[in-house]
């Protein structure tokens, strides 16, 4: 306007007052007109002319013009009134591939659809009709997508149409995203429609924007009923002040306990029933930067009362446990005293068979020493001084004699009979000390035999000793071990009226078989299994060989077992028996061998000890 | 002149001890008796005789504490001492062992072999057993 002014007020002469720059709004027109006029040397207001003016004014709106035109990216087409493209933009060109020179004039229909005539839904045809501009959304395959279609008619000063122009914006992509958003929207809305749990949002306000089915089904309120209402309807009354005051809270500073968080709450139906639900809280902006707030609620009556119902039975259990806990350990209590007592009276029986032991000891000790001086004075001062005939005084003396020998043999089994009565209730009762240590076969085999050497000339038997050489260790109490194999020996001789009985060692995978093998009466196969009890003698019935305390074998099983091993007899009566017991095979022979037990005792007197 | 002193509170048993060692007397030894622990103790204190069989439970004062008094408290450890006691059980033995006696044996008793070890002890020359 500066410029203007200046170059109206006739200071014709003077050279261009104003920078270039301040002529900027004349265009670039000018510019162009500035360097076409070089021949002049100095470029006055006043060499520039009016019209020359309008003319460089008329030639920067057309260029603008054109810009614009070219500028616009949607495609744009000015028709003549027989719909001839007149004049096309650059996104036009662009778009089709076609020079400026080709359109020539051409109607848009033979151009792009070959014919002669507009098609049925021209909007030129519309727009020469209506006179007004028209819109439309048009899927052209042929243009390959979709566009929207403005068209908007060009009326001379009566009113009469000469022409029109035409965009035609694709929004092919926009249509894509549009459907794509929507298709988003309707997912979102299903899920939320069918989500299993409440979904609920409310505004600012308070007020209830959505409400899905599962909202409906815990609250019992429908959609229409709810939508804009508070969401207080679903609170019970006295949480709503709490919650009305965090949602101003929230709003106001941002700050929250609950969002993003799940908590338990309770909800209220619309029959007014109060229900424990499950809340999650979320929030979001509006576009508008409003908050708006989602709700996930789930209905955990249910859960509550499984909950409730576990905890009674957790209960309930722990009651039972408690109670049984009591019980057993009343129980056990009693079962310990109980077990006390068993102790006390197992002791109270070993005791009583140990004073039973003592007080039986010594008037048997008295019959049998006395039996023994009057046998020794018969046979030695009596016996030779009876100098008689008489059949009967004979026949009495020896009757005496043999009288006394059965009342020394009977004492003696008396004796061996208290003495393992004793033995067996102490192993039982665990009250032996077994001398545990390393020994050799020939230590538990060897001296049996040599002590009952006498009694197998006596009865006229023959020893046959079998023992494999190089036999390992066993460990074990030497003492009792050798009770067993004079145990078994004894039994043997007792058993056998001829023939041998054959004392064997050897070595079986992890153990050592002791055998011995009689050719005596044998035992019935009933009876095989019997004669390791106590009290049962296979043989008594029948032979009047009842010289045993039907103790001894039972013994031998206790000690036998109490090593790890085992004690079995095979037999055929008439043809002999064959008792055999196994040690295990000591696994660290290399333990010391301690030179006879402290409380080791004599092999044949149990009364007697060296001290 | 050798003694040989039986203590027993069994009258009995007494009889049959000096029965079955009457033999001992033929050869001079001097066969003593005693009903009770103190009585043993006061001939052993007198006699010092070679050889104590002493029965165990006695009235008063029993045949460990008498042995106990012999060879510990006394100091006689040359007397030889048996104890004869119808005590069958490891740990009386062990008892016997520990206050000192030589021997244990236990009732009933074979009497030969009590009357042969006696011999042995005295170490007499039997003629005939």
């Amino acid at each position: 306007m500066k410029a203007t002014k200046m170059m109206e007020s006739g200071d014709s002469r003077h050279p261009i007052m104003i920078d270039k720059d301040k002529l900027k709004d004349l265009g670039e027109s000018i510019n162009v007109a500035m360097n076409k006029s070089k021949e002049l040397d100095t470029f006055s207001v006043h060499s520039v002319g009016k019209e020359e003016m309008t003319l460089l004014r008329l030639k920067k709106s057309r260029d603008e013009w054109v810009n614009t035109f070219d500028a616009i990216t949607d495609i744009t087409t000015i028709h003549d009134e027989e719909f001839r493209i007149v004049r096309a933009n650059k996104a036009f060109l662009e778009k089709f591939n076609v020079d400026k020179k080709q359109l020539n004039g051409e109607k848009y229909y033979e151009l792009f659809y070959d014919t002669d005539k507009p098609g049925s839904h021209c909007m030129l045809e519309k727009c020469k009709k209506s006179l007004k501009p028209e819109c439309e959304e048009v899927d052209d395959p042929n243009m390959g997508g979709i566009f929207l279609i403005s068209t908007y008619p060009l009326l001379d000063e009566k009113g009469v149409f000469y022409g029109a122009i035409q965009q035609v914006r694709d929004i092919t992509e926009r249509k894509k995203t549009e459907e794509e958003i929507r298709k988003a929207k309707e997912f979102s809305e299903n899920l939320v429609e069918t989500a299993h749990d409440a979904i609920v949002c409310i505004d600012e306000d308070g007020r209830v924007i959505v409400w899905n089915h599962s909202a409906e089904k815990i609250f019992g309120y429908s959609r229409s009923e709810i939508m804009g209402q508070p969401i207080t309807t679903i609170i019970p009354e006295r949480y709503r002040k709490k919650h009305l005051e965090g949602l101003k809270r929230f709003i106001q500073t941002d700050q929250t306990k609950i969002i993003g968080k799940k908590i338990e709450a309770s909800g209220k139906t619309k029959e007014g029933k109060e229900i424990p639900i499950e809340l999650s809280l979320s929030f979001q902006k509006t576009v508008n930067d409003r908050y708006s707030f989602m709700g996930i609620i789930r209905d955990i009556t249910f859960e509550k009362e499984a909950k409730r119902q576990l905890i009674e039975k957790s209960n309930e259990l722990e009651y039972y446990s408690r109670t049984l806990e009591q019980k057993v350990e009343g129980r056990t209590r009693e079962l310990k005293k109980a077990n006390i007592k068993l102790k006390e009276q197992d002791n109270m029986k070993t005791e009583f068979l140990s004073i039973v032991s003592h007080e039986l000891r010594t008037p048997l000790a008295l019959v049998l020493g006395f039996a023994g001086i009057i046998d020794k004075r018969f046979k030695d001062v009596i016996s030779p001084h009876v100098k008689t005939d008489d059949d009967k005084v004979q026949r009495s003396l020896s009757e005496v004699q043999q009288d006394l020998g059965t009342i020394i043999l009977e004492g003696k089994r008396l004796t061996r009979l208290i003495d393992e009565l004793l033995d067996i209730t102490k192993i039982e009762a665990g009250k032996i000390e077994w001398n545990m240590e390393s020994i050799s076969m020939d230590e538990i085999i060897k001296q049996p035999i040599a002590v009952t050497r006498s009694s197998f000339k006596q009865n006229k038997l023959e020893m046959i000793e079998d023992i494999e050489g190089a036999l390992p260790l066993v460990i074990g109490d030497k003492d009792r071990l050798k009770q067993v194999v004079i145990n078994l020996i004894s039994n043997a001789i007792k058993f056998t009226d001829r023939g041998s009985v054959t004392c064997s060692a050897r070595k079986l995978e992890n153990e050592i078989m002791i055998s011995v093998i009689d050719t005596g009466i044998g035992i019935a196969e009933t009876n095989q299994g019997k004669v390791f009890e106590k009290f049962k003698q296979a043989g008594d019935n029948h032979t009047g060989r009842s010289n045993g305390t039907g103790l001894g074998l039972s013994i031998c099983k206790q000690i036998v077992e109490h090593h790890g091993g085992r004690i079995w007899v095979e037999s055929k009566p008439g043809e002999g028996s064959n008792f055999s017991f196994t040690l295990p095979i000591s696994l660290s022979p290399e333990i010391t061998r301690r030179n006879g037990g402290s409380n080791g005792y004599g092999v044949n007197s149990r009364e007697i000890s060296v001290l | 002149m050798q003694s040989v002193l039986v203590a027993d509170d069994e009258l009995n048993m007494r009889i049959l001890l000096k029965a079955t060692l009457e033999e001992l007397e033929d050869m001079g030894v001097e066969l003593l008796t005693a009903g009770n622990g103190k009585e043993a103790l006061k001939i052993i204190n007198t006699k010092r005789p070679q050889l104590v069989i002493l029965d165990v439970t006695m009235p008063g004062m029993n045949g460990f504490e008498v042995c106990n008094t012999v060879k510990n408290i006394l100091g006689m450890k040359n007397i030889y001492i048996l104890m004869l006691s119808a005590e069958a059980q490891e740990a009386d033995k062990q008892k016997g062992k520990e206050v000192g006696a030589d021997i244990y044996m236990t009732k009933p008793f074979q009497p030969e072999e009590l009357l042969e070890r006696v011999v042995d002890v005295l170490g007499i020359e039997m003629q005939k057993i």
